[in-house]
């Protein structure tokens, strides 16, 4: 018990000293490209937000999402978002919606890419994997649940 | 020292299918290391851009939620011979890069 709550308690000021060692040593020039804002939001709705302007994705059967029902180790979790099928897409976001910071990955498209993308992703938990399409200034979404036997972000 | 990165493609019905793996430990920084009781300092791929003959076609930004050696898939309409450019850099700065011509 006490070997627990010791390890808790150093995993928590640890979390903390990272973040602000994170902010200070991280020079700004470097990320510039790089969405601080949209990836360190704790919430779905807040990272969209922050990414996009929006949250508000509704569901579309043109926005497919391929994950597995069940995935052995969540550190490697096969995900693929293809919109193909739809015109002027603009954007794919992945999102992870109970991963501490849920936002994955953002793709921006334009000339001659096409709207899909395949990719490998952390999941922590059993939760809901989430591809979101940005179309025509319209956000459209798909979701699936994953579960998780084993996470991937702790170390 | 630059990120190492393998990629292929080719062209099928006009739409190039194209493939990287990138060698890369996509460390969030929150990670503790157990034998030290200090993290991993956080070394994530933030940027890749793809361009395909010449025109910058995608542009991706990646969080730590993305895998360690990380694969990405991609498709873009284009023609055999066309030369593909894969970029990628991380939060230290560091760059990788990989050019090919498509099959």
């Amino acid at each position: 018990m006490k070997r627990r709550s010791f390890l808790k308690a150093t995993l928590a000021t640890g979390a903390a000293s990272v973040a602000v060692s994170a902010g200070l040593l991280t020079p700004s020039t470097v990320l510039a490209s790089w969405n601080k804002k949209a990836f360190d939001a704790k919430k779905v709705d807040e990272a969209l937000n922050a990414l996009l302007g929006s949250s508000d994705a509704a569901d579309s059967a043109d926005v497919k999402l391929t994950a597995p029902a069940i995935a052995e180790n969540g550190a490697v979790t096969p995900v693929t978002v293809d919109a193909s099928g739809m015109k002027g897409v603009e954007s794919i976001v992945i999102v992870a919606s109970n991963n501490p910071t849920p936002l994955v990955c953002e793709y921006k498209f334009s000339g001659a890419a096409q709207g899909f993308v395949s990719t490998r992703i952390r999941l922590g938990s059993t939760q809901q994997v989430m591809g979101v399409v940005k179309a025509g200034g319209k956000l459209y979404k798909a979701q699936q649940e994953v579960r998780v036997t084993i996470g991937g972000c702790g170390g | 020292m630059s990120i190492n990165l393998r990629t292929r493609g080719s062209v099928k019905g006009g739409v190039a299918e194209i493939k990287s793996l990138i060698r890369h430990p996509m460390e969030s920084g929150a990670r503790m290391d157990q034998s030290t009781g200090k993290p991993f300092p956080m070394k994530l791929i933030t940027n890749v851009d793809v361009s395909v003959a010449g025109k910058k076609v995608i542009d991706a930004q990646w969080s730590a939620n993305v895998s360690a050696n990380p694969y990405m898939h991609v498709n873009v309409a284009a023609n055999s011979g066309d030369e593909v450019t894969i970029s990628v850099e991380d939060n230290t700065g560091e760059k990788g890069s990989d050019t090919f011509k498509l099959r």
